[in-house]
């Protein structure tokens, strides 16, 4: 079941073969998506293994997330300042925050099942 | 906010974002590799030689010039002591007078018109963009050297013969040529190899670049081209000739 997501990610990659031409001037909200989205993936498996999870909040995440990162990149442009900057490192942390969250979930999970078979 | 997912189905929203996702990286790396393949370098280094090779040939054909020139001054003087001065004394004079541009001359060349650019937004209000969609002195400047270094003979702005003395310049809005007034659109009328003098401007990254971009210039080819006569003063007044050097 976990390799489910990985799948999905090679599956959506399959688009790089297809004939499909994006203007250069949208790469730059191009990749703040792709930030947001890992981000949101990030969150959601995080918030999914605490038995958090919400669909509308895991939607509405990313959502709300990249339409503030492009407008912060749009903005950026007009006034001369690489406001888009502030979106990457939120989002960036937040994917490191909930990295090292997992990472301590699935670790102490290990740790406790151990613990739980040699008691057995 | 709706009830926590049961069990383990939130993988199934996470898989679909993950598609997403992958979606997302394949078009941002195909729009990178795009910007960057748009700068291709294949065909350097074949140019590179070509130029070599031209390089070379130039620095062969210019000693050959020299040695030919030195022969022709030589047989000149001899002429001239001799019989028949006066008949070389009128064809230095006729060459002189081409040169210095007080006699019009034909032939096939290109005919370059510049004018302000039509794509200029017409709500623009910042002066200094609104300059950039217009003719200046030294696009003017930049064409005509780009004209003369790729083997123009002869070059008239707006019906003004450019000689060794001419000026173009801008006085405010105005553009002066041999310190005459002229109005846009500026043609340009250039007699040379038509097909030299056109690539030379349609150079990728050379002077008339940004022209072509903002469609503001346009070169034609023409089979048969009138450059008009200098009709300014030829006097110096302050310069004196100088004697000429042996075997120069």
């Amino acid at each position: 079941m976990s390799w489910l997501p990985v799948l999905g990610l090679v599956l959506g990659f399959l688009i790089y073969w297809l004939p499909v031409r994006v203007p250069a001037e949208y790469a730059n909200y191009l990749s703040l998506a792709t930030l947001a989205g890992l981000d949101s993936i990030i969150g959601g498996i995080r918030a999914g293994i605490e038995g958090k999870f919400h669909d509308d909040i895991f939607i509405s995440g990313f959502v709300a997330n990249t339409l503030l990162a492009a407008l912060l990149a749009y903005l950026g442009d007009q006034i001369g300042v690489e406001l888009y900057i502030a979106a990457v490192v939120a989002l960036g942390g937040r994917v490191f925050l909930n990295l090292s969250l997992i990472r301590r979930y699935l670790l102490t999970e290990t740790a406790m099942n151990r613990k739980r078979d040699r008691v057995r | 906010m709706s009830p926590p997912a049961r069990g383990r189905s939130w993988i199934f929203q996470v898989t679909a974002l993950c598609i997403v996702l992958g979606m997302l990286l394949a078009l941002s790396l195909k729009t990178q590799r795009q910007a960057v393949s748009e700068g291709s370098q294949g065909r350097w280094p074949t140019l590179l030689k070509e130029f070599r090779n031209l390089k070379q040939e130039n620095e062969k054909l210019e000693n050959d010039l020299a040695d030919v020139s030195a022969r022709y001054q030589e047989l000149m003087g001899k002429q001239a002591r001799g019989m028949g001065g006066a008949e070389n004394v009128e064809e230095s004079l006729a060459e002189a007078r081409l040169l210095a541009g007080t006699v019009a001359v034909r032939g096939q060349g290109v005919v370059v018109t510049l004018r302000d650019s039509p794509k200029r937004d017409p709500a623009e209000t910042r002066q200094d963009i609104i300059e950039n969609y217009m003719v200046h002195d030294y696009d003017i400047r930049a064409i005509t050297n780009e004209l003369f270094a790729s083997g123009a003979e002869a070059i008239s702005v707006n019906g003004q013969r450019i000689v060794a003395n001419s000026s173009i310049r801008c006085v405010g809005p105005v553009v002066l040529v041999n310190s005459r007034q002229i109005a846009p659109p500026y043609v340009v009328k250039a007699i040379g190899t038509p097909d030299l003098l056109q690539k030379a401007l349609e150079l990728p990254g050379g002077v008339a670049d940004g022209l072509f971009l903002l469609d503001m210039i346009e070169v034609k080819k023409h089979p048969d081209v009138v450059v008009p006569a200098y009709t300014g003063s030829t006097r110096f007044s302050v310069g004196r000739p100088m004697p000429e050097e042996k075997g120069r």
